[in-house]
């Protein structure tokens, strides 16, 4: 396919652009990626200590939903 | 005033950010796919640069999000240090990690459009050193942010420096205007209105919402798995205490 080729070669800069648009691809979901593992990974060792004392954890300064009203 | 302590609650402030997670993400999506199509495909080339210009849609954002996420990290911080804010405090630190990331991408994406465009990756000009210098106040922020054992004092001095080096942000800005530099003068933000055609600007500013709300995406999900490792800390500690 000329086309494509022609479309990859960006007018003799392809070797310029793709590394530009690929490194920003693989960054930036790398860290969307490692962020939302880590949530649940997080979310996960929370409800496992939560389960051991039998009671949902909010730090002392705040005030629980179900208290509220 | 008001405002402010009423999202310094972490819980609050997570019953808050968890729904509107997925409409940013959709949203981020949406921008950076009709932005990408409108680059690579009908953007046309530039008659001077020829399709290198393409660079501008991948570079121009992320430099522009590399000096947006600093500026939102010295107010977070700012906040954090004065009213003892913890959600503002986790919201600079995790800013910090994402600006930082922004800032290389400006700084990798400028290198390789330097080559074609100026001959070198590299020049030691005001506006590529302003911008060397924003990565390691980024890298600066982070490694004194977790130096301390005692996470409020990591976060006070971080803050500081935080602070201290907001003086390079105009620099950075009005670099190519003060100094004689290879880069190229604003085309976008300038008094006088945009100077590049609407069949540029539109793909530029699309990509340019769509890295916001990345950031925005990203942020929340971080600050959402930071707030919940720092109720499994005090968890723990008071397993271990009892």
């Amino acid at each position: 396919m000329v086309t494509i080729s022609s479309f990859l070669e960006m007018g003799g800069y392809g070797a310029y652009i793709w590394p530009c648009y690929g490194i920003s691809a693989i960054l930036m979901i790398a860290i969307y990626v490692t962020s939302v593992r880590t949530l649940k990974e997080n979310r996960a060792i929370l409800n496992s200590l939560e389960k051991d004392t039998m009671q949902p954890f909010n730090p002392p300064n705040s005030v629980n939903p179900e208290q509220q009203n | 005033m008001a405002m402010i302590e009423k999202y310094a609650n972490p819980n609050r402030f997570l019953r808050i950010a968890r729904p509107l997670i997925p409409w940013i993400g959709g949203i981020t999506l949406l921008c950076l796919g009709i932005g990408l199509y409108l680059a690579l495909f009908v953007s046309p080339a530039d008659y001077q640069q020829g399709e290198s210009v393409r660079i501008i849609y991948v570079h121009v954002p992320a430099a522009w999000m590399a000096m947006f996420c600093y500026t939102s990290l010295v107010i977070s911080a700012g906040v954090g240090l004065i009213w003892k804010h913890p959600v503002a405090e986790i919201a600079a630190r995790e800013t910090a990690s994402i600006g930082a990331i922004f800032t290389f991408l400006a700084l990798l994406t400028g290198s390789l459009w330097g080559k074609p465009m100026w001959g070198t990756w590299w020049v030691w000009d005001a506006r590529l050193t302003s911008m060397l210098v924003l990565l390691f106040l980024y890298i600066g922020f982070m490694a004194l942010n977790s130096a301390f054992d005692n996470a409020q004092r990591g976060a006070k001095a971080s803050a500081i420096l935080a602070m201290v080096g907001f003086i390079n942000i105009p620099i950075i800005k009005f670099s190519v205007d003060w100094w004689n530099t290879l880069h190229q003068p604003a085309s976008v933000i300038r008094m006088d209105g945009p100077s590049i055609h609407s069949s540029m600007l539109i793909p530029l500013l699309l990509m340019a919402v769509g890295y916001s709300f990345f950031y925005l995406w990203v942020l929340l999900i971080r600050m959402d798995s930071a707030i919940t490792a720092g109720k499994i800390r005090t968890l723990r500690q008071r397993h271990a205490q009892a």
